[in-house]
């Protein structure tokens, strides 16, 4: 399942680098831009998933230590209760890839 | 161009169902609270929730006992068929309304391909669930996900649910959490979660879409059996006759394994433990001398000379290397009174040689304040020893050896030897020095050890003994000159590697030899 998701997210990375203003950046560079267009799109799924929880559900998480397993565990079941968020995630991530190719400044 | 996230081709999920012409509403426009697609889409759920959840109440634990009597990869189709062919009714009731609503090209369109790949993912789901705790729910579809969105989005589906219709839904319930979140005064909290999370971007983001994709892989379950239901065929018929010869992933549960423990190799020092017998740690009768006696004690002391490691060690290092001459290390205490190092048991205890503890080597306030204790006849440090075998008188051999008592001697490690073994007033630093006794003791493991039968002659122990401990005061004690002595000296007060050299015949010779022992 992780791969899955590791394949999935490159594939937006490599659209990025696909895009004619990130095509010019030296080999050497490429791996700290990658790093950046991760993170942003890793800030796309939290911002997403986040918006998706309901009351209840905030509640259950708010007090939880935010790198705490308990929390991963949550994020993951409070996900896997909404069967529309994997498109929803998969138009916002999108959207996104369009973002960071129209505007790069993003990632700073 | 980005792949489905689940990995699928966009192109396969139809797009205009809803607003086909031909397409009639599923229970009827008047009967719809709305009229655009969103409203009809909750709409129509909401109605085959209220229909299949109302069968299905109650039987989540069933489900999940039949999921934990099958093998995995067939867990899911079993547990999802039984659970169907328990409610005849469902097929019954949702048949008609799906014969309202659905065109069977489109249904084919569906399941046959779209969802067809992610019952798969179900399948996959479901074998994930036998390692994760969120997979049992998600794998089955029904058991865990929420039962009403699950089945209103398999109701969705089942009327043709268009991509356009699945974002609508999406925006219309984005602004009704939001609404409720507001309204319940979390808006800040939610804000503060999303920042507390940039901690560890990566972790939690990858949490997320596992869980978003349990959710589809789940909701394509679901539809799938309402489709099932629609038919009013069991899931496994169903399988074989939509989705034959695809064959299933194979599920490989992760390998554990245990990592080779390599334990960092440790180095002990020579402890042989098992032979280890504690003494009996008797604390040496002191008697603490007049004080006048001390201070003329004091006023005629010689200066005190280091020597390298106590009695022992000096007359060691005053001989010529032999075979059974032992070379004590820095670190070696050779204790005078050696109830400590030689045992009555004959088993000698560790000394510093074995097990190198702190407290065993000098400190300088051994002098000042002697105590009964093993610390307070710890020698000097090495480092201020001198080279004795240099300096060292020479003897002749077999000389006429002192029997005399000794006089406040000053011995090369700087201790006062003064007394004798006729009396028991040996003494060393002024303490009981009871090398008859304890010689007497080990003489009795050696006689054991060599299998010699015999008594010991106690005056000619206490004469040698009183004649070794002159030589050895002053300097003059070792294997070469005096070896019989040497012997007997060391047997009664060496440490435990040199005890243990000498429990031999050889030492028993040099026994008889000097008549302690008879032939």
């Amino acid at each position: 399942m992780d791969q899955k998701i590791t394949a999935y997210l490159n594939s937006l990375v490599a659209e990025v680098f696909s895009s004619p203003q990130f095509a010019q950046i030296p080999q050497e560079q490429k791996s700290a831009w990658v790093e950046k267009i991760n993170n942003y799109l890793n800030g796309v799924v939290i911002d997403t998933v986040i918006d998706s929880l309901t009351p209840e559900q905030i509640n259950v998480i708010k007090d939880l230590p935010p790198d705490s397993q308990e929390m991963e565990d949550k994020i993951e079941e409070f996900a896997s209760t909404q069967p529309l968020l994997a498109q929803d995630l998969e138009k916002q991530l999108n959207q996104a890839v369009a973002n960071i190719k129209q505007n790069p400044q993003l990632l700073s | 161009m980005s792949k489905d996230i689940l990995g699928l081709d966009p192109n396969l999920i139809p797009t205009s169902n809803l607003s086909s012409p031909t397409r009639e509403p599923l229970l009827g426009d008047d009967k719809l609270p709305g009229t655009s697609q969103s409203n009809r889409l909750l709409a129509g759920g909401r109605r085959v929730v209220e229909v299949v959840g109302s069968i299905l109440h109650g039987t989540e634990a069933k489900l999940a006992a039949v999921f934990d009597s099958h093998p995995v990869r067939e867990s899911l189709f079993s547990a999802i068929g039984r659970i169907t062919g328990s409610a005849p009714k469902s097929a019954t009731i949702v048949t008609e309304l799906v014969k309202r609503t659905t065109s069977k090209t489109m249904e084919k369109r569906i399941f046959g391909q779209r969802l067809g790949d992610m019952i798969v993912e179900g399948a996959t789901g479901a074998g994930l669930g036998t390692v994760g705790k969120v997979g049992l729910r998600v794998g089955l579809g029904i058991a865990g996900i929420g039962t009403s969105e699950l089945i209103l989005i398999g109701g969705g589906a089942a009327v043709g649910l268009s991509k356009a219709a699945i974002m609508e839904y999406l925006h219309q319930r984005k602004e009704f959490v939001a609404k409720e979140v507001e309204d319940a005064g979390l808006s800040e909290v939610k804000t503060e979660l999303k920042e507390a999370f940039r901690i560890n971007r990566r972790r939690m983001a990858g949490a997320a879409l596992r869980g978003a994709i349990f959710g589809a892989v789940g909701a394509a379950a679901g539809v799938a059996i309402t489709e099932m239901a629609f038919e009013g065929i069991s899931p496994w018929e169903w399988w074989e006759k939509n989705i034959s010869g695809i064959k299933l992933p194979e599920i490989h549960l992760p390998k554990i394994s245990m990592p080779e423990l390599h334990m960092p190799e440790v180095k002990l020092p020579e402890f042989h433990a098992p032979e280890i017998k504690l003494p009996e740690f008797k604390l040496p009768e002191f008697r603490w001398p007049p004080a006048a006696e001390q201070a003329q004690e004091a006023a005629t002391a010689s200066p005190v000379v280091h020597g390298p490691t106590g009695p022992v060690a000096m007359s060691e290092a005053s001989a010529a290397p032999t075979a059974e001459v032992h070379t004590p290390a820095a670190h070696e205490t050779v204790i005078p009174g050696a109830e400590t190092h030689v045992p009555a048991t004959g088993t000698p205890i560790p000394t510093a040689e074995t097990t190198p503890i702190p407290q065993a080597t000098a400190t300088p306030e051994v002098h000042a304040t002697p105590a009964p204790t093993a610390e307070a006849h710890a020698p000097a440090p090495a480092a201020e020893a001198p080279e004795p075998a240099a300096e060292a008188p020479a003897v002749p051999p077999h000389a006429e050896a002192p029997a005399h008592p000794i006089d406040h001697v000053t011995a090369p490690n700087g201790a006062i030897v003064s007394g004798s073994t006729f009396n028991d007033s040996l003494t060393y630093n002024g303490q009981p020095w009871h090398l008859v006794e304890n010689g007497t003791k080990n003489i009795h493991h050696l006689l054991s050890a060599t299998g010699q039968p015999g008594d010991i002659d106690s005056e000619a122990l206490s004469r040698n003994m009183q004649q070794a401990a002159n030589f050895w005061s002053h300097g003059q004690l070792n294997p070469q000159t005096n070896p019989d002595l040497y012997k007997v000296f060391h047997l009664s007060n060496g440490t435990s590697s040199i005890y243990n050299s000498l429990l031999n015949k050889n030492t028993l010779e040099s026994l008889i030899k000097l008549g302690i022992v008879a032939k």
